[in-house]
């Protein structure tokens, strides 16, 4: 046991007396006199049911999170009366520039009504309906290897921070939850269909784990999101469209087109959180630069990983014949431009201008010309 | 009016369908607008039909000439071949496939935050077309 609390509340006198006249309905009643505003709310759109844009009412709104939390460490929900003695948590996020966007409460609404199950939404037994030629299926099955591997790393990532944002950020951290439920559905839904394809899964990817370690280790939330949701999961976004597009089986463009709603979620919030955090301090734009001046070096390595290029080739052109891999090669190099220029364009929405100049990408578009 | 696609009667008949349907809200709330333009094989751009969809219903259906208005986060764009084709068969002209490399059908947007929404409800734009192929 690491924490020892300030009270041995068996062997405390007052507590121990207090926990008597509850038992002898003594009731002191205090908290029904808590200093807190008193609401009533109901849900502007039935159909939706009552939101958490519904509770953006008074001292309870979101918008009333000031900038810097510096009253409360604690578990306490925003809006409770603070009693004294209250333990301090240990958050080291305690800025709201520093984890918000202004589109928390509706994604995690979003989140919430757009859940899926891996197990009953996908039609596993009609695979057998679909006759995939030996070498797209191994093919298929590599790829699912691979975001079976990289996925789950945005579950870890906002696994880690979550308890190291401070609790105001309620809404906030709950988005969090909800996207660690769907990459851990991601990796569920990658390595069934490799178990369910007749291969199983394949090999792993060193360039890969060495970009998810960077996301792993990035040194502030801001970062860990920029890097996470904006570059890795911008990709990946990517990556699912093209997945739908070249699947071979109508099971497999239903999974890539069900894993592409959540990740455009995520990619969403992450948009919008460089943006928020850029506006409130327009001076830390370099901090994010060199960050991704390193990130992206981690992304050219998990992208161009033979485990994720050479399936993805194979796939879009239907073979491993000549024609097919330069057929393959065409399309995937398309799939990955367009990838690169959505990845600037959302970095320009979010405010952060001069990316293209200094880009990795753009270093390795001449490189490869 | 005629329930042919892209007359106002088609639309008119989808958004009954739609309202019908029950596989649309079992996919979760779609918050989108979204413009479908047909291109005219003689060149020029075709009338644009944009869909409103809050949370659980389509709440409103309109015509415009020109370019899309603000509100709309994208806009569809193919000719009526394309169209024709994806309407026959939504299962395997999925628009994800239609519009990934940029061609057979063009996704116009000029904000990343709109063009992410057809992402971010794939499978409720899918669906849309999957109804709207009963009606042809």
């Amino acid at each position: 046991m690491a924490y020892n609390a300030p009270i041995d509340f068996l062997a405390d006198a007052e507590f121990l007396e207090g926990f008597r006249r509850v038992r002898r309905g003594e009731l002191s009643l205090d908290w029904m006199d808590a200093k807190t505003e008193r609401v009533k709310v109901r849900p502007k759109d039935p159909r939706r049911g009552l939101t958490y844009t519904d509770l953006e009412v008074g001292s309870y709104s979101t918008e009333r999170i000031p900038e810097v939390i510096r009253h409360t460490a604690t578990m306490a929900p925003r809006g409770a009366e603070l009693p004294p003695g209250l333990p301090d948590m240990g958050y080291i996020v305690n800025r709201k520039s520093e984890v918000w966007a202004d589109n928390v409460l509706t994604l995690y609404e979003e989140s919430k009504t757009r859940q899926w199950n891996a197990a009953t939404d996908i039609d596993w037994s009609a695979l057998d309906q679909y006759a995939v030629p030996p070498d797209l299926e191994k093919a298929f099955a590599q790829v699912c290897t691979f975001l079976s591997e990289v996925e789950m790393i945005a579950t870890d990532l906002p696994a880690k921070w979550i308890s190291r944002i401070n609790h105001d950020f309620v809404e906030l951290k709950s988005l969090l939850c909800m996207q660690t439920v769907d990459e851990a559905r991601h990796t569920e839904v990658f390595r069934k269909r490799a178990l369910a394809g007749g291969v199983g899964l394949l090999q792993a990817s060193v360039y890969a784990e060495h970009a998810l370690k960077g996301i792993l280790e990035s040194d502030t939330y801001t970062q860990a999101s920029v890097f996470l949701h904006m570059l890795g999961e911008g990709f990946i976004l990517s990556t699912f469209r093209n997945g739908e597009a070249i699947a071979p089986t109508p099971v497999d463009k239903k999974i890539f087109r069900l894993v592409m709603q959540d990740e455009a979620r995520h990619v969403t919030y992450g948009m919008m959180h460089l943006r928020y955090f850029l506006q409130e301090n327009p001076n830390r734009a370099e901090e994010i630069h060199l960050m991704l001046d390193e990130a992206e070096t981690l992304m050219i390595g998990a992208l161009g990983s033979p485990e994720l290029a050479e399936p993805l080739v194979i796939l879009a052109g239907k073979g491993t014949g000549k024609a097919e891999i330069a057929r393959g090669i065409e399309l995937t190099t398309q799939f990955q431009l367009t990838a690169i220029m959505e990845y600037f364009r959302r970095l320009e929405r979010a405010g952060l201008t001069g990316r293209p100049e200094r880009s990795k990408f753009t270093r390795l578009l001449t490189l490869i010309g | 009016m005629k329930n042919v696609f892209p007359e106002p009667g088609f639309f008119t008949e989808l958004a009954a369908r739609i309202a019908r349907d029950p596989e649309l809200p079992r996919l979760g709330v779609f918050d989108a607008t979204f413009g479908l333009r047909v291109l005219p094989d003689s060149g020029g751009a075709g009338p644009l039909v944009i869909l409103t969809f809050d949370g659980f219903v389509l709440s409103d259906v309109r015509r415009v000439d020109g370019a899309p208005p603000a509100d709309v986060d994208f806009v569809l764009e193919a000719p009526h071949a394309v169209w024709r084709d994806l309407l026959r068969d939504p299962r395997s002209q999925t628009i994800n496939t239609l519009t990934h490399h940029g061609a057979p059908m063009q996704v116009i947007t000029t904000d990343p935050l709109g063009h992410d929404k057809l992402f971010r409800f794939q499978e409720s734009v899918q669906r849309v077309f999957e109804i709207a192929a009963t009606i042809t």
